[in-house]
């Protein structure tokens, strides 16, 4: 409006580019490396030209075709590393270096208005890649520091250094948080997206900071690492690598199964071809609902489920009730299901029995729970039908099965030699070293050569409890696969041979299974004392995470519900939400027009005696105006009280000489004394 | 608490004396296309810490405004009309900005209203800034000089003074507007190539080389400002630094009459005031003692200073 387009000086440009280069510091990571390259060759040049003088893009026409022949170059890199459609990295990459090349050739303020926008937008953009604790710290570092550049072109530098500009803008942010806060709980969130999201937006934030460095062992893949539909040897192995976290469960009133019970539900596998398995197609099962049979007290609990993508939710194993919260439904292989796809972090809440009996009376899909590969593992089929005949019953051949794993030399080891030719043959015969997906593999198989019909069950078992906070923490490692059994009148039994082959396993979970360097690093692993002492800074530091994971990260329309719900208000909705939003805006607002009101202590005590005075002297109608001298005021107030002439004479010399000519301490005490004792009366 | 509250309370009752305006600039209006975008995006992707970014923005918008108003208030005008001036010469005026809150106050702006006012809804365009005020400190007060052009004769009324500022983000614009009464005289433009009349007849002639004879010399008076560098004494401000002016006194029969009638030949008013105007100068230079008729008024033959502007008052509020 009033506002002269000239150029910015050339130090706020400089605050500015350091204020970008903080804000793009994650990119450096997440982004390709010539797109870090480009934004520092960038800023280089406009540094060089700050400090050395060097000609910008616009001085010739050699240097704009540098400048913009780089810019094109660029984008056509981006296309080709991340096609045409923009999607999150395209679009973050894009950014990236569109910002530094408007750094070269900020030539008026509405360029450095420009920048400072697009560096708002840069920070947004690094939370579509984390959204730690470390995140949000780098944020408002990096809008003080933006906002001190605004202030920087509004202002002199004669007047307002740069460390006043930072001391203001951070006392600004500071201001601002409790309307940001407000609105963040108040706002009535929607769930998204509005627009559709592109392929790579599900991938996002499932990781932290701490556990990216567990994951960097892992030979590169993209997205998450998460359980898959069907599988394969050798496969879970894999995400047992990964530290990342699954889900988080919460339980009502602190009861937790015991550890051998904690079995989490999955998706339940039922068709091989003799190496992989995979779960029973739509048309081929008969969707009726599962009867189940309970039997004493059930959990309630709360699962946080980290997105995965996938439609499947996981319950403790058995789950007897719908989730909250969640649309989802029970399939007839007691599989949770969700209706939709768990793009973002989920929150439900379950009852889970662990005595339980999955129909008991008939299972419409048995027939598929006897399919084997034909002429396919010979020497196991002719294993089954020596021990059939050698057995009693069903049970009686589990349990032959299960002494065979657990007396034989299986071992149980989390990196077994790779299979080859008929799997479960060589496995059974010749290697014996295997994980749980080939126990539970091998041992169906065995099953169903008897013509006991059996099926694998994947999901987690374990899960580590923190002491500080009581939530059940399972990660990507715990994951597990076992086997149910359908016996007469008993329904699916749960049979995980890999406890037959190591109990450890299953009983204290996979922590206890894994090298000392997974758990504490391995400087200190070593040492007893240190080690605990770094349990528990660990435990502590990841209650936080939780915490902040669940509450601040996760919040969404959902959590949003149960917080305000939680906090009183009865049946959430947008209209209640609203409502009390512009409430609190209000009363905050108006807190903080009187505070901007509130008057600071004058530094200099004898003004803050004088204000006494003056009170005082109010009370008889006499009040300073603004710019009357303290001489003239002591004349009409003397002219007012003359019975007091003395006094107000004697405290006006005092004041005036205070204040205009040198200040002592003995000066102070006489006047702070000369006031106490000035008691006016009609 | 009670007290602070209602000193508070006071403060905001007085401030709504002074009312203070507040708009978005270019950039603000950018500002919330900006949140309002990041909003949409941290909706479409879900991205809780996206919100809260978008909500700080907001929020910080909000502190903006506030520091904006901030600035602008609990300030008071004092406007005190400095020496009078002739026509198309700049009038200036000294400006009081006191500042009564315990805060720093940055980069104002003082603009006065245009004497001729464009469009009425253009109301930015009615303002021309004449000064800058970078900083003033809490409880302190800052002096400048307004200096305004002045187009014509007569009082010369300084306009409302409007303060503003774009201050602490450049988001919002704010202004406050102060009425002024403080007016600077104006006299007419010293124009006109007629030579000076000669005194009435009868008088003793002089010749204008002998017009400054050393018997005339009637002693020294302190300077004032605005006399002309020949009457300096330079002799007396050698010797003691005070700078003086010498004072000559006419002698009889030097008396001249100027007079509205002699300028027959002149059609226009103004040009007949900006030659009497010129006359009077001459004069005064020249050490005459001088009388002024113009129609309506008439003054006696005097000179010194106090008589030369009453002749220049008279002629900058001549009405015709």
């Amino acid at each position: 409006m009033a506002k002269a387009d000239t150029s910015p000086h050339h130090h706020a440009i400089n605050h500015l580019i350091a204020a970008l280069f903080i804000g793009a510091l994650p990119h450096f990571v997440y982004q390709p490396f010539w797109v870090g390259l480009a934004f520092v060759m960038m800023i280089s040049w406009r540094l060089l030209h700050s400090y050395r003088g060097w000609p910008l893009p616009a001085a010739s026409r050699w240097l704009r075709l540098l400048h913009n022949g780089t810019a094109a170059l660029m984008i056509v890199l981006i296309f080709g590393q991340f096609g045409l459609t923009i999607g999150r990295d395209a679009g973050a990459a894009l950014l990236t270096i569109m910002l530094a090349f408007k750094v070269v050739e900020i030539r008026s303020l509405r360029d450095y208005y420009l920048s400072c926008y697009l560096g708002y937008f840069l920070v947004i953009t690094n939370f579509f890649y984390s959204q730690s604790m470390l995140m949000v710290g780098l944020m408002l570092l990096v809008v003080i520091l933006l906002t001190s550049c605004l202030i920087s072109v509004n202002s002199e530098s004669s007047v307002l250094p740069i460390k006043q500009r930072l001391k203001l803008s951070g006392r600004m942010v500071l201001q601002a948080l409790p309307v940001m806060l407000i609105l963040f709980v108040l706002f009535p969130r929607i769930s998204g997206p509005i627009w559709g999201l592109p392929q790579d937006a599900g991938s996002t934030t499932t990781t932290t900071m701490s556990e990216q460095i567990t994951l960097g062992e892992l030979p590169p893949q993209s997205g998450t690492t998460g359980m898959s539909e069907e599988i394969q040897m050798g496969k879970i192995s894999q995400l047992i690598q990964s530290d990342a976290i699954a889900f988080r469960v919460e339980f009502e009133n602190d009861v937790l199964p015991p550890s051998p019970e904690r079995y989490w539900r999955g998706p339940v596998l039922w068709q091989t071809n003799g190496t992989v398995w995979s779960p029973l197609p739509k048309n081929e099962r008969n969707d009726a609902a599962p009867q189940i049979g309970i039997r004493g007290e059930g959990y309630q609990y709360t699962m946080t489920l980290e997105p995965h993508n996938k439609r499947w939710l996981f319950a403790l194993d058995m789950p007897t009730e719908k989730p909250s919260l969640v649309p989802a439904f029970l399939t007839s292989d007691a599989e949770l299901h969700s209706q939709k796809r768990i793009k973002n972090r989920a929150q439900y809440s379950l009852e889970s029995h662990t005595d339980y009996q999955l129909n008991p009376g008939g299972d419409p899909n048995l027939s598929a729970a006897l399919q084997l590969p034909e002429n396919k593992h010979p020497r196991t089929r002719q294993l089954a039908s020596e021990w059939l005949e050698q057995s009693q019953g069903p049970e009686e051949y589990i349990d032959r099965v299960l002494a065979f794993f657990n007396q034989e030399n299986f071992v149980y080891t989390l990196s077994p030699p790779i299979l080859q030719g008929d799997t479960v043959d060589q496995f059974l015969f010749e290697s014996r070293e295997g994980f749980c997906e080939h126990y539970a593999a091998s041992f169906t198989v065995l099953m169903r050569a008897a013509d006991i019909p059996a099926r694998i069950v994947t999901g987690y078992q374990g899960g580590e409890v923190n002491p500080v906070d009581n939530v059940l923490t399972v990660r990507q490692r715990d994951a597990h696969a076992w086997s149910e059994v359908w016996l007469p009148e008993r329904g699916w039994v749960r049979i995980d041979p890999t406890s037959a082959v190591s109990s450890q396993r299953v009983d204290e979970g996979m922590s206890n299974i894994l090298p000392a360097e997974r758990t504490s690093p391995r400087l200190i692993s070593q040492n007893d004392a240190l080690v605990r002492v770094w349990r528990d800074l660990r435990n502590n530091w990841n209650a936080l995470n939780t915490a902040w994971d669940i509450w601040v990260v996760g919040y969404g329309p959902q959590i949003q519900k149960e917080f305000l719900s939680k906090l009183g208000m009865a049946n959430p909705d947008w209209r209640k939400m609203a409502v009390f939003l512009t409430l609190f805006l209000a009363l905050t607002g108006i807190v903080m027009l009187l505070l901007s009101y509130y008057r600071r202590a004058h530094p200099d005590p004898a003004v803050r005696l004088y204000a006494l005075f003056c009170q005082k002297l109010a009370r008889f109608g006499l009040i300073k105006n603004e710019h009357e001298g303290p001489l003239d005021f002591a004349a009409r107030a003397q002219k007012k009280l003359p019975q007091y002439q003395q006094q107000i004479e004697s405290i006006t010399r005092l004041y005036t000489q205070l204040r205009y000519r040198h200040a002592s301490d003995a000066l102070l005490s006489e006047l702070e004394a000369q006031i106490k004792q000035f008691q006016p009366r009609r | 608490m009670a007290s602070a509250l209602a000193e508070i309370w006071q403060r905001l009752r007085d401030s709504q004396k002074q009312r203070i305006y507040i708009l978005p600039t270019r950039a603000g209006y950018a500002y919330a296309g900006l949140m309002l975008l990041m909003l949409l995006g941290a909706i479409n992707y879900n991205n809780s810490l996206g919100h809260l970014l978008s909500f700080l923005l907001v929020s910080l918008g909000h502190v903006t405004m506030h520091h904006s108003h901030r600035n602008l208030r609990q300030l008071t005008l004092r406007v005190t009309p400095l020496e009078p001036v002739f026509c198309q010469q700049l009038a200036r005026f000294k400006l009081t900005i006191i500042n009564e809150d315990s805060r720093d106050r940055f980069q104002l702006e003082v603009a006065h209203k245009k004497q001729q006012p464009g469009a009425r809804w253009k109301i930015f365009k009615a303002y021309e800034p004449i000064q800058k005020v970078t900083h003033i400190e809490a409880d302190n007060t800052c002096f400048c000089t307004l200096e305004v052009p002045t187009q014509r004769r007569g009082w010369h009324s300084l306009n409302t003074l409007r303060l503003a500022s774009l201050y602490p983000l450049g988001l919002f614009y704010s202004w406050t507007l102060y009425p002024q009464t403080a007016k600077v005289l104006v006299y007419p433009q010293a124009k006109g190539k007629l030579p000076l009349p000669s005194p009435p007849a009868g008088g003793k002639q002089r010749l204008k080389g002998e017009q400054l004879g050393d018997d005339d010399f009637a002693g020294l008076r302190s300077y004032r400002e605005g006399e002309p560098m020949h009457r300096v004494a330079w002799k007396a401000l050698a010797r003691d630094n005070v700078m003086r002016s010498k004072q000559f006194s006419s002698p009889e029969g030097h008396e001249l009459q100027l007079r509205w009638q002699d300028l027959d030949n002149l059609v226009d008013t103004e040009a007949k005031l900006s030659q009497l105007t010129n006359w009077v100068m001459q004069a005064d230079r020249a050490g005459h003692r001088y009388g002024l008729q113009i129609p309506g008024t008439q003054i006696e033959a005097d000179s010194g200073p106090q008589h030369q502007h009453r002749c220049l008052k008279t002629l900058a509020l001549y009405h015709g």
